[in-house]
């Protein structure tokens, strides 16, 4: 949550501090609009000092992108910078659309940078709004949550380590029904594991107690092949069933009921195997929204700081 | 068992495989569409910049010029000046900015001061108040009542001082801050009839023209009326024996209205409005003549005295007719004297030029006093010194000229062709309103003229319309009925809508369009229009 929360203390000042010099200039507006007797537009007084004040703070707001690639830097904190990158863009809104004569204006260049910028403050608000809850949302329901770009890493790795627990202790399919990359002699069981510590749960790598093979596992290691392991590896965009939470609990408590009572353990860690899956993929759907408004966001900024480059003396140049 | 105990060991090298350690390098689908979309985004916004370079009015005008400006519309410059701004109420501008920018307006168009009196500091530049960029059809000269009212509503403060006489006092020195009844004042130019006609609109507005009374006149007819003034006159539903009823248009009559090929007479006020805007001048020839025919003498009715002659000119056409009346006596008159001849050879007895002389100048006088009765009927006539004519002077060998005569002349009746000094009216979208509606004071009233007031037929107490220096223009209550905010009366009809912005009545330059971009009225300059139908007639006579 970026604003309100633990934060709040952190915001107030700039929450105050906006409220202040929106009103502020609001108010100065009115009254020479009350004073002219129409809209003042961007070269009456208060609308050139409007323009000068946004097309700052439009500058200040794009110098985000440079301070994130040179972290080295000491300008300030990674947290002032965002904090400030956020509240007075919401400040330029107010001061952007009272230059732009409340957007009774003209002319292409002038039509081009206001919807860009609407576009950006747009895309912007809505980036805030996702940072809001998504995070708590990860918390919450992603608690196997990993690197975005690790997923399909980790989830392969999570199906081998299935995979050599199935081998280890689950009867062996006949040669016929036995795939040729399923040949490895490994017997060891070492499977990723996961701790819960305070709520948030972190991959360990855990042994697991190997017995002899478990008698009546044929199934076991056939759904394994036919169903988990598939689903293991693509997760929803194979379009498994057991993408469903509820599907794979019909799923498993049905293999649990016709398998031995040795091979719970077993199930289960299947079932604990899918239930990351479905985590990873909830986690990759989450990441791209949290993440997705910065395609609009970003390229955007960029097009408006080069339209706002030519803005400046174009608009001087024919005031 | 566990996996230790069956012999096998977990290599630190499988513990470290299971992290991916170089997945930062690897450009995730997002990051790299991302930058591709930076990428496209920057090249198109450089790439329609650069386009911009190369059509500029397309991508920097904020919106069309007006369609006189169009001429100009690709060229920038030609109204521009650059980083300098084009209106004076910017915050850097200056008296120099203001003047230059003024200037290139100037090169196309006169924009003289407002007033003799206003600060210059206190009047906007050109494009201040005319605001183009906002489309073809752009109204420029709309502009909004803040730019009048900004010096209006506190005008004391915003005319140099110490210059108060050098203007006719004006009601101007009045706040004005919008169009009502509480904030704009009566129309000056209303205020009182400067005209000297003697005219009783009750009395022509009667059904045969009789009104206040017995008259020793019976009532008028149109068989009564010349043929082709009945023609012009007379209703299609009406017949020879009815009274004459005349309407307003029997007198104010509109440009439009007029035929083709009917050519009429006017005045520069009118013809600075719109045509329909304003009757056309009313003709003595044309709306008078019918019913005040002007004869030389009572016995001769046919020989008639021109309209609109001055003392000179109307002694100089009296005589004339009256000479060529009596050839002989204009023969007579002219020839020196012959000697006297003996009885027998006399030729027949005429009597002596002397007695000529004597009976011409008691007709003249005559039909001067006829003509001054006349005259004086609809106009003030006051006296005018002439010399003695040679013709009529007895002494007239080198004597002429030291006697003088008492002829008469008729001041200029002083009505105004155009009432609203300071504003403009148009009649055209006011046709559809009856004519009381704005000059009730106009129409008969019950009582007579000589009371002084008089009630209308709906009770209305007025002046009598016999009074000259009543105007039978109705004030502001008039037009605030309808220029006015839309809503409804206590009735529930719905009362104004009419636009009653400033410019909708005024202007700026020149104050009104009906005085053009002349200097302001009284100044020295100012235009005078004079009666070009007594100027036509001067030149038909070759008085000048």
């Amino acid at each position: 949550m970026i604003i309100g929360g633990k934060t709040w203390p952190r915001d107030r000042p700039w929450v105050i501090a906006i409220l202040v010099a929106t009103i502020a200039a609001t108010a100065w507006y009115v009254q020479d609009w009350a004073a002219t007797g129409r809209i003042p537009g961007g070269s009456s007084q208060p609308g050139l000092i409007y323009g000068i004040a946004g097309g700052l703070i439009i500058v200040f707001e794009l110098l985000l992108w440079p301070r994130r690639k040179v972290r080295s830097w000491r300008l300030g904190s990674a947290q002032t910078w965002l904090r400030a990158h956020v509240w007075l863009g919401l400040l330029s809104l107010p001061i952007v659309l009272m230059h732009a004569r409340l957007l009774v204006i003209g002319g292409l260049l002038n039509v081009a940078l206001m919807t860009l910028f609407l576009l950006v403050i747009a895309s912007g608000i809505w980036g805030l709004a996702l940072q809001q809850f998504l995070p708590q949302m990860f918390l919450d329901e992603v608690p196997a949550e990993t690197i975005r770009e690790q997923i399909d890493h980790v989830a392969a790795r999570e199906c081998l380590d299935m995979e050599r627990l199935i081998r280890a202790v689950c009867e062996p399919l006949s040669e016929a029904e036995t795939h040729a990359d399923d040949a490895d002699d490994d017997d060891f069981a070492v499977v990723t594991g996961f701790r819960a510590m305070t709520g948030i749960q972190g991959r360990v790598i855990e042994t697991v107690p190997v017995y002899n093979v478990i008698p009546g596992t044929r199934d076991i290691a056939r759904h394994f092949r036919d169903e988990v392991k598939p689903y293991l590896l693509v997760g929803r965009a194979g379009r498994s069933p057991l993408a469903s939470r509820r599907t794979a609990e019909t799923f498993f408590a049905t293999l649990r009921a016709a398998s031995p009572a040795a091979a719970g353990d077993v199930i289960a860690r299947l079932e604990r195997a899918c239930e990351h899956r479905r985590q990873y993929d909830l986690q990759a759907r989450l990441h791209d929204w949290l993440h997705g408004w910065l395609l609009v966001h970003v390229p955007l900024s960029l097009a408006l700081g080069v339209l706002l480059a030519v803005h400046i003396p174009v608009a001087l140049w024919y005031w | 068992m566990d996996i230790h105990d069956a012999g096998r060991r977990v290599t630190s090298r499988e513990q470290v495989s299971r992290i991916d350690r170089g997945y930062y390098r690897r450009p995730s689908l997002m990051r790299s569409w991302r930058t591709w979309l930076c990428a496209a985004c920057f090249i198109a916004a450089v790439g329609w910049c650069a386009w911009g370079a190369f059509d500029q009015p397309g991508h920097h005008s904020p919106g069309g010029v007006i369609a006189a400006h169009a001429r100009v519309e690709s060229d920038c410059q030609a109204c521009h000046v650059p980083f300098t701004p084009i209106k004076n109420d910017t915050w850097l501008s200056t008296d120099q900015t203001r003047a230059e920018m003024d200037a290139k307006c100037e090169q196309c168009h006169r924009g003289p001061v407002h007033h003799p009196l206003q600060i210059a500091a206190d009047a906007g530049s050109c494009a201040s108040c005319h605001t183009d960029h906002r489309g073809r059809g752009a109204d420029i000269t709309r502009v909004a009542d803040r730019t009048c009212t900004v010096c209006h509503a506190d005008i004391a403060a915003h005319r140099l001082a110490g210059q108060a006489g050098t203007i006719p006092p004006s009601v101007v020195t009045i706040p004005i801050t919008r169009f009502d009844n509480e904030h704009h004042p009566e129309f000056e130019s209303l205020r009182k009839d400067p005209g000297t006609l003697k005219f009783s609109h009750g009395r022509h507005m009667t059904a045969g023209l009789v009104f206040g009374g017995p008259s020793k006149n019976p009532p008028m007819t149109y068989e009564m009326l010349a043929t082709t003034d009945r023609d012009r006159m007379m209703p299609e539903a009406a017949t020879a024996g009815d009274l004459v009823q005349l309407d307003c248009g029997s007198c104010h009559e509109f440009a439009p209205s007029i035929a083709p090929g009917d050519v009429r007479q006017t005045t520069a006020g009118v013809m600075a409005s719109k045509p329909g805007a304003y009757p056309l001048p009313v003709s003595f020839e044309r709306h008078c003549v019918a019913c005040h025919p002007l004869p030389l003498e009572p016995e001769k009715p046919d020989t008639v005295l021109p309209h609109g002659l001055d003392a000179e000119e109307m002694r100089r056409f009296i005589l004339t007719t009256l000479l060529e009346q009596s050839p002989s006596a204009q023969s007579l008159l002219d020839a020196p004297q012959p000697p006297k001849a003996l009885p027998a050879n006399r030729p027949p007895e005429t009597p002596p030029a002397e007695t000529i002389r004597t009976r011409l100048e008691a007709r003249v006088n005559a039909s001067r006093t006829f003509s001054r009765g006349a005259c004086g009927k609809c106009h003030d006539v006051v006296d005018a010194e002439l010399p003695m004519a040679a013709l009529l002077d007895a002494a007239r060998d080198g004597r002429s000229g030291n006697r003088m005569e008492t002829w008469f002349r008729v001041p200029p009746v002083n009505v105004p062709d155009v009432w609203f000094a300071k504003a403009k009216f148009d009649h055209a979208p006011h046709r559809g309103f009856d004519c009381r509606l704005c000059h009730e004071a106009a129409y008969h009233h019950t009582n007579t003229e000589a009371s002084g007031t008089a009630t209308n037929a709906a009770g209305t107490t007025h002046l009598s319309p016999l009074d000259n220096s009543l105007v039978m223009i109705a004030g502001r209550e008039s037009c605030t009925a309808c220029h006015a905010p839309a809503g409804l009366d206590a009735s529930g009809k719905p009362i104004g809508g009419a636009r009653f912005d400033c410019v909708e009545c005024h202007g700026y330059h020149g104050l009104g369009p009906h005085h053009g971009l002349g200097p302001y009225p009284g100044l020295p300059g100012a235009a005078t229009v004079d009666s070009e139908a007594a100027a036509e007639l001067r030149h038909a006579l070759r008085l000048e």
